[in-house]
């Protein structure tokens, strides 16, 4: 192994460390000792019992030192506590953490899949594409050997994410006036500006802290006074929320960001966006530039000022810029050798920074770029460098360093991803030799270095001009501060030997992009796809710039004509944990769902609600059934039927209403009458049924069925809206409950709980229903069919709901009453032949098919699907029949629903609803015929063998098919 | 996406429901009823550009109708459906 490079300085470097603290874990089995504050990668890299690079590269296994060193690439993810792909230079180290590197085979230092960098010649871009598909059929066994070394890391699906103690992640809901992406000086800023404004703010920070890159850079005493300043103000404004180790991943339509901590994921609403999110250094494409101590210079700074880690020794600094100079003086001051800062502008820019270079020693060149990198053991060992001439091409002849430190500061890329997500456009700019953000998103603006606006004082003004715009004020109060030009044009030079790289996450030299370019991809998102450039965890970040010139260079395309690929959410990586977070709606539960769950009620979800599906307790449903069945059948049963849909419609135009939205004919509906109605859509598929009581000459109330009560509410509003009739609509589903008293002995509980109305409810009709005052409960009292005994149902306030089912149970206690949920009263319906509409029909089924034709009163002049329905009677086609059927006393098992009937010519039709009647002693169902004839002959449940899997139809309800009990 | 409605401002898409579009009366839906004029019904016929359209609003039960370039996501206008319907019949009488 070779000698370690990277090592601790002493205080005063490290802001971010608490070196009174320390911090234990294990890298790869080994200890680990560093500092509370490290993150996970500058401690082992400041360990001297490790090495100088923690990750090995994606297709070569190749060693990568730290690119960003901010946690935005993928050269630095290791598996932490068995969780794969955590950014180890994004992660802070915590005592007893067991860190794994990635993409190994062997150990980090030794390994194996390093041979494949040998073979580079044989794997260029899109090899598998063409080489795994010979002979034919070959590729699954490829497809095994490939899947093993390619993609990062390994999921351990046993893993729970969040672990025991760890709380799930949660979904939080902001609203805010302006939200600003960034805490570097732009964002601080703007959000100042707009908070002093009297906007409600929201910062959101990726990193831990805030003042992004001018937190670790160097600054002169004034600027760091104004940054402290800046800081406090911010954290200090009651206006301001500051969200820290928040990322930003997307930007939607209408200023919706998601962003995403650990243990939270953001759904934050703006008026105004404000983008600060700064921008990242690119690298430089020459031969071996990936090798470990070739750093950007933002990467060093945020090491040194940061974390105390110093990348080596004998440093050579390439720049095109002042933050070459600034970080070679910083390194000078830390005792490093700076051997030369290689100026790759041809004349001298700021003569200030390079007399300060000149007192330290430090010897700055013009017009001279490093072409090449070479290797000593798996690190940097020296440089090549050679003048550039006018375009950038080197010529004459090589200088060479030996160094074990290349710091290279030639460009940046402003991060334009966010804003491209919600439609702004970035472009290149042929005098920034930058990409730039030309069209932001409605209500929103950039600044800083999305603004090409690099200096301190400069980019603290367009921050605060960010404000102003966001606060309705013109731009043009303050002046437009000066784009300052960082970038330098040409940063590619091919080697005739490869390893060039343009994309570190996955490997791509410039030749995978010639390779690409050659056959035939000639366009950027062609080219992407086809080599992968890009497509890594690092999203282009650190290769869209050097992708697109090296690809205008192969292409002959010019490269202000080309633009970046499209930018898709997200920004970076997103855990699943937190998108799956639950965002299911709320579950409703009636007035008396404490009394339920309190009496041995097994609930179950019923579209929004919770019902009581029996009250046997866990464990014995056939058993609990039964006997609420029997109950019913024999004395008395009390059902809740709360979930039912209940509208009140007040109005002249009530009845028209009715006529509008149901196929049956209201017009004589008498008050204190009750209708039965079914509802069909435009196509003439029945979707709902009702019951109407008109309560007096302008009100209605109407029951209707549980689920359908949201659409059906819309129906009624829209049909109010289209025929503007004069009638008001109040939906009281939950508002209202249901109260269902039935079985033969439910005359006498009436008789004894309230003498006095006895007489009233007793001479009630089937159908019929009164208003009452039952003991100080107002109630509406229907006679329905319910479950085919004689059944009152009591709608009453939900306030009154669990008084009067309180004195019903009491009542009914002689008479050995029984509370029976929902799937007795399944059976008990079945038991009468009565269907349900959307379990029993379907998109398909018209009136006609489940014997309602004779209801439609197609002598109305409209209702809704009315000339649906004239077609279809039209056609030739039968209609289907939805008809009971039971089976053979000794087949106990009910056929599951959507089970197919076989008749003597095929399949006849399907079982919609099936149960085990105990009552009957057989299984009785409903079944929905295609072929309603074929009914006659011998019918069995497809597939099976049993004699008793024979059908038989009936053309009544299985149980009392006279309707005796109901009397 | 935020709809602007003039009656209670700017609301986000989830809180409501779309119901169709406005010059589908609810006759010319069923007038779809074969396979080939539903399918023109759904996929014919509706080129880029402004549509009417319903929309319910669910937390106040009220219909709205929305005028909608489909190209550009965006609302011309979004109004209670009763003065919408309501200044269409005086536009007509007129």
């Amino acid at each position: 192994m070779s000698p370690k490079r990277l090592f601790r300085l002493p205080e005063p470097w490290g802001s971010r460390l608490d070196r009174a603290t320390p911090v234990a874990f294990h890298f790869d089995g080994r200890p680990v000792s560093g500092f509370a504050g490290d993150t996970l990668a500058s401690a082992i890299l400041a360990d001297p019992r490790h090495g100088d690079f923690l990750a090995r590269s994606f297709k070569y296994h190749r060693p990568r030192g730290p690119l960003l060193a901010n946690g935005m690439d993928a050269n630095q993810y290791v598996t932490l506590d068995g969780t794969p792909n955590v950014a180890a230079d994004g992660t802070r180290a915590r005592d007893g953490a067991q860190v794994r590197s990635q993409n190994v085979a062997g150990s980090l230092a030794r390994d194996r899949g390093a041979l494949l960098g040998t073979l580079a010649r044989f794997l260029p871009a899109g090899f598998y594409y063409d080489t795994f598909f010979r002979p034919a059929g070959s590729w699954p066994f490829w497809e095994r050997i490939i899947r093993r070394v390619a993609g990062l890391g390994r999921l351990d699906p046993t893993l729970d994410a969040f672990g025991p103690e760890e709380p799930e992640p949660e979904k939080h809901h902001l609203f805010s006036d302006v939200a600003v992406i960034g805490a570097g000086v732009a964002g601080l800023s703007a959000a100042l500006g707009a908070a002093r404004e009297g906007r409600e703010v929201i910062l959101i920070e990726r990193d831990e802290a805030l003042g992004g890159r001018s937190a670790f850079a160097r600054l002169s005493p004034a600027q760091r006074r104004d940054l402290a300043a800046l800081i406090a103000q911010v954290e200090r404004h009651p206006a301001i929320t500051v969200l820290t180790s928040t990322t930003c991943a997307a930007w939607f339509e209408g200023n919706l960001l998601t962003a995403h901590a650990r243990e939270r994921y953001y759904h934050v609403r703006a008026r105004h966006v404000i983008a600060a999110v700064g921008s990242v250094e690119q690298p430089l494409v020459l031969r071996n530039n990936d090798l470990p101590g070739i750093f950007l210079a933002s990467s060093v700074n945020r090491l040194m000022a940061g974390y105390a880690l110093c990348p080596g020794r004998r440093c050579v600094v390439q720049t095109a810029n002042r933050f070459g100079y600034e970080t070679a003086l910083a390194l000078a001051e830390a005792g490093c050798t700076v051997l030369a800062v290689l100026d790759m502008r041809a004349q001298p820019v700021d003569a200030a920074l390079e007399a300060q270079c000149a007192a330290l020693g430090i010897a700055v060149l013009h017009g001279l770029s490093v072409v090449e990198a070479h290797r000593a053991g798996q690190h940097l060992g020296a440089v090549s460098a050679r003048s550039l001439d006018a375009n950038g091409h080197p010529t004459g002849p090589v200088t060479r360093w030996r160094c074990d430190t290349l710091v290279c500061s030639v460009g940046f890329t402003p991060l334009v991803q966010l804003a491209c997500h919600s439609g702004g456009e970035a472009i290149y700019d042929t005098a920034l030799s930058a990409l730039r953000i030309t069209r932001s998103p409605r209500n929103s603006s950039v600044c800083g270095s999305l603004n090409g606006i690099y200096d301190f004082d400069a980019v603290c003004q367009d921050g605060q001009r960010a404000a102003d715009v966001a606060c309705g004020k013109p731009a043009s109060l303050r002046p437009e501060p000066a784009r300052e030009p960082v970038n330098f044009p040409w940063t590619v030079f091919p080697h005739r030997k490869g390893k060039e790289f343009v994309d570190f996450d996955e490997d791509q030299t410039i030749g995978d992009i010639e390779t690409a370019v050659q056959a035939g991809f000639g366009h950027m998102e062609l080219m992407k796809r086809f080599t992968t450039t890009g497509m890594g965890p690092s999203q282009g970040r650190t290769t869209a710039l050097n992708a697109l010139r090296v690809f205008a260079g192969a292409s002959g395309q010019d490269l202000a004509h080309l633009r970046m690929t499209t930018q898709r959410p997200p920004f970076e990586p997103e855990p699943f944990a937190n998108l799956a977070v639950d965002t299911s709606p709320p579950q409703r539960r009636g007035a008396l769902d404490r009394w339920h769950r309190e009496n041995g009620a097994v609930m179950m979800p019923a579209g929004a609600w919770l019902r009581p599906a029996h009250y046997g307790g866990e464990g014995d449903e056939e058993g609990s059934v039964e006997r609420e069945v029997r109950a019913v059948r024999a004395r008395a049963g009390l059902f809740d039927a709360s979930t039912h849909g209940g509208f009140q419609l007040a109005g002249r135009d009530a009845l028209a209403l009715l006529n509008a939205a149901y196929v049956q004919d209201f017009s004589d509906l008498a008050c204190g009458a009750t209708r039965a109605g079914l509802m069909v859509d435009e196509l003439g598929a029945v979707i709902d049924d009702c019951v109407a009581c008109r309560l007096d000459a302008d009100r209605l109330y109407l029951v209707t069925s549980s689920a359908a009560a949201a659409a059906t509410n819309r129906t009624l509003r829209k049909l109010i809206v289209e025929h503007g009739f004069d009638v008001t609509v109040c939906e009281l589903q939950g508002a209202m409950s249901v109260l269902n008293l039935c079985g033969p002995q439910a005359r006498a509980i009436i008789a004894a709980l309230w003498p006095a109305h006895a007489g009233e409810l007793d001479a009630l009709a089937l159908h019929g229903f009164c208003q009452c005052t039952l003991e100080g409960i107002p109630a509406i009292v229907l006679r329905g069919d319910f479950v085919g005994e004689t059944t009152f149902e009591f709608h009453v306030g939900s306030g009154f709901a669990l008084t009067l089912w309180n004195r019903l149970l009491a009542a009914g206690a002689p008479f050995a009453i029984r509370p029976f949920g929902v799937l007795a009263q399944r059976v008990l319906r079945l038991e009468k032949a009565h269907f349900i509409i959307g379990q029993d029909t379907d998109h398909a089924t018209g009136p006609d098919d489940i014997g309602k034709g004779a209801a439609v009163a197609m002598d109305k002049p409209y209702f809704l699907g009315r000339s649906a329905i004239a077609k279809l009677r039209t056609k030739a086609a039968p209609a289907k029949a939805l008809r009971p059927f039971c089976l053979d006393a000794s087949q106990r098992q009910a056929p599951e629903e959507c089970r197919l009937l076989e008749g003597p010519g095929g399949v006849i039709g399907r079982v919609t609803s099936a149960a085990y009647s105990p009552t009957l002693g057989r299984v009785v169902g409903l079944a929905l015929l295609d072929d309603p004839a074929a009914a006659a002959g011998t019918v069995r449940l497809w597939g099976a063998q049993a004699a008793g899997a024979k059908v038989r139809f009936l053309d009544h309800a299985p149980y009392d098919p006279a309707g005796e009990r109901q009397a | 996406m935020l709809f602007p409605c003039t009656d209670i401002g700017e609301r986000p898409k989830s809180e409501f429901r779309w119901g169709g579009y406005l010059d589908d009366s609810a006759a010319s839906q069923e007038d779809a009823v074969c396979a080939p004029e539903w399918r023109r019904h759904l996929w014919g016929g509706k080129p880029g550009g402004v549509q009417g359209e319903w929309w319910f609003h669910h937390p106040s039960e009220q219909w709205y109708i929305g005028f909608r370039d489909a190209a550009s996501e965006r609302f011309v206008t979004l109004e209670p459906a009763q003065a919408c319907l309501a200044r269409q019949r005086e536009g007509g009488t007129r």
